[in-house]
């Protein structure tokens, strides 16, 4: 299983947000940050510079 | 007469032919939801008053021989999320429980202005993603083939209400799933129509880039009729394509004769394994297209790993952004999935979401180039039969890659129905993808496949 989000930055995302979680709560999210982080590691595989993302601004 | 008839073309029929009275279909339809709903919770309020004037408004039309075509009299629900003029829109949610609209969303104006009469609003997860949950003001919508299992989500009630044959058709939004989850699990049909095809006004938002309202319905042929009466431009929403209405009710009875279709076999049974029954639904359905004519076979597209990733980001980090005014100050009014869901979107940045999008367009060429070979794509509707709700969990959906998903993402129509019945006795269900805009032939095919069976329509014992 994947490692979660290193739990410094993970406190410090979630006070910047200023969300105000319990501990319980932020237990509870940073064991499910798991499934996350594989995730945007996944996303930030290597790809051509010019490959614009969907949601260009299309001027009319 | 004391139910509903079991599709809604069923009662048009009998309106048009007055064997049939609005006031009376109404009635059915109010008196069945106040006997049946306790149990179910399929909607958030009835609207009796407003069912009731709108039901004898259609009967005197009916009367006078003015009908306005297969909606009038017809009685729906409407997704709480849909604005609703002088009816509470709560979305299911404490942060909107006092929420009152002055103006109807564009979809439930189509609607009444086809003469169809609101029955009520319908449960939904909170905002269209926190749920089942159990700590609202409202409880969660329950599978009315066995009120233990998991509707699907995010349109639940709207999904419980059309198979337990409260009303004959609703609205839903899907931004992941959320029209074709209940429609395979409860047993009856729903419609994510192309992204840009339907206007989105005064519907309340999960995630911008991905979100579509559509109908679900007991049959494809009444999601069609449901469908076409909401289509056409809408300068107010800017996501709409702003083309004409495609004709989707005159093509529907053409079959598939010619149609190239693609399996994409590889998504619920490799990647997201699927039961015995949904993939004998699946075989079961390409079966029945062969032999109406269309040719079949099996097409590979990206993983569907890629396309949860993608999906997951964006649609966190564009509901992230919905919930901006109230994620702080009111955090402790959402309920535990929705509070805890939102959290977690704090952690995207915004490079993730830029590369989540550029990701996203990789995507769709890579589909639109399988779909240069095919006309259309079949996938499973879910993986298996509903679960019991209990077991739905808080992150479950991010945790386990769904099938659905990658349909938003890629902004194609899509259809979900009934292909039969799994090992528990409950519904099973299949996808039909088109290109986009190509909804007309999505539904066409799916109809093909309810017409030559006799999955479509049925109704728990209930």
């Amino acid at each position: 299983m994947a490692e979660p989000m290193y739990r410094t930055l993970f406190d410090a995302l979630l006070t910047h947000s200023g969300i105000p979680l319990t501990e319980a709560e932020s237990a509870g999210i940073h064991e499910a940050t798991r499934h996350l982080m594989p995730m945007l590691e996944r996303l930030h595989a290597p790809r051509p510079v010019s490959l614009e993302p969907a949601t260009v601004f299309a001027p009319k | 007469m004391s139910t509903l008839p079991n599709t809604l073309a069923e009662a048009a029929r009998m309106i048009a032919a007055k064997q049939a009275s609005p006031v009376e279909l109404t009635q059915i339809a109010l008196d069945r939801a106040a006997a049946l709903d306790p149990a179910l919770h399929a909607f958030i309020r009835l609207t009796p008053e407003v069912a009731l004037a709108q039901a004898r408004a259609a009967e005197a039309r009916q009367m006078s021989g003015t009908l306005r075509g297969k909606l009038d009299g017809i009685p729906i629900g409407h997704k709480d999320i849909y604005e609703t003029a002088g009816v509470p829109t709560t979305a299911h949610s404490r942060i909107l429980e006092h929420h009152v609209p002055t103006r109807d969303a564009a979809a439930v104006q189509g609607w009444a202005e086809a003469g169809a009469v609101m029955i009520g609003k319908t449960a939904t997860h909170e905002f269209a993603w926190g749920g089942p949950s159990f700590d609202l003001p409202w409880p969660p919508a329950r599978n009315p083939w066995d009120v233990s299992r998991f509707t699907g989500g995010s349109s639940s009630g709207t999904g419980a209400a059309v198979a337990a044959g409260l009303i004959l058709g609703g609205t839903g939004s899907d931004t992941g799933g959320s029209i074709r989850a209940p429609a395979a699990f409860c047993g009856i049909a729903g419609v994510k129509p192309s992204f840009g095809l339907v206007s989105r006004r005064g519907v309340l938002p999960l995630a911008y880039s991905l979100d579509t309202v559509g109908p679900l319905a007991p049959t494809v042929e009444d999601c069609a009729l449901l469908l076409q009466a909401i289509l056409g431009p809408d300068a107010e929403d800017p996501s709409h394509s702003q083309r004409p209405a495609p004709d989707l009710l005159g093509t529907l009875g053409d079959g598939v004769k010619g149609v190239r279709i693609g399996v994409v076999r590889h998504f619920f049974e490799d990647e997201v394994p699927s039961t015995p029954a949904v993939r004998a639904g699946i075989d079961h359905l390409c079966d029945v297209l062969r032999a109406e004519g269309a040719t079949i076979r099996d097409v590979t597209l990206p993983p569907v790993l890629d396309f949860h990733d993608v999906g997951w980001i964006i649609l966190m980090t564009e509901a992230s952004s919905v919930h901006e005014p109230w994620l702080v100050p009111r955090f402790r009014e959402y309920g535990e999935i929705l509070r805890e869901r939102l959290a977690m979107a704090r952690l995207v940045s915004g490079s993730d979401y830029v590369q989540a999008q550029r990701r996203r367009r990789e995507l769709c060429v890579a589909v639109a180039r399988v779909m240069c070979d095919v006309d259309l794509l079949i996938c499973a509707g879910a993986p298996r039969e509903a679960p019991p709700i209990e077991e739905v969990g808080k992150f479950t959906s991010i945790a386990t890659p769904g099938i659905t998903i990658p349909f938003n993402l890629i902004g194609q129509p899509t259809v979900s129905f009934c292909t039969g019945f799994g090992e528990g006795g409950l519904p099973v269900g299949a996808q039909i993808i088109g290109r986009p805009f190509e909804d007309a032939l999505a539904l066409r095919a799916a109809h093909a496949f309810e017409r030559a069976t006799n999955w479509a329509g049925r109704r728990p014992l209930i």
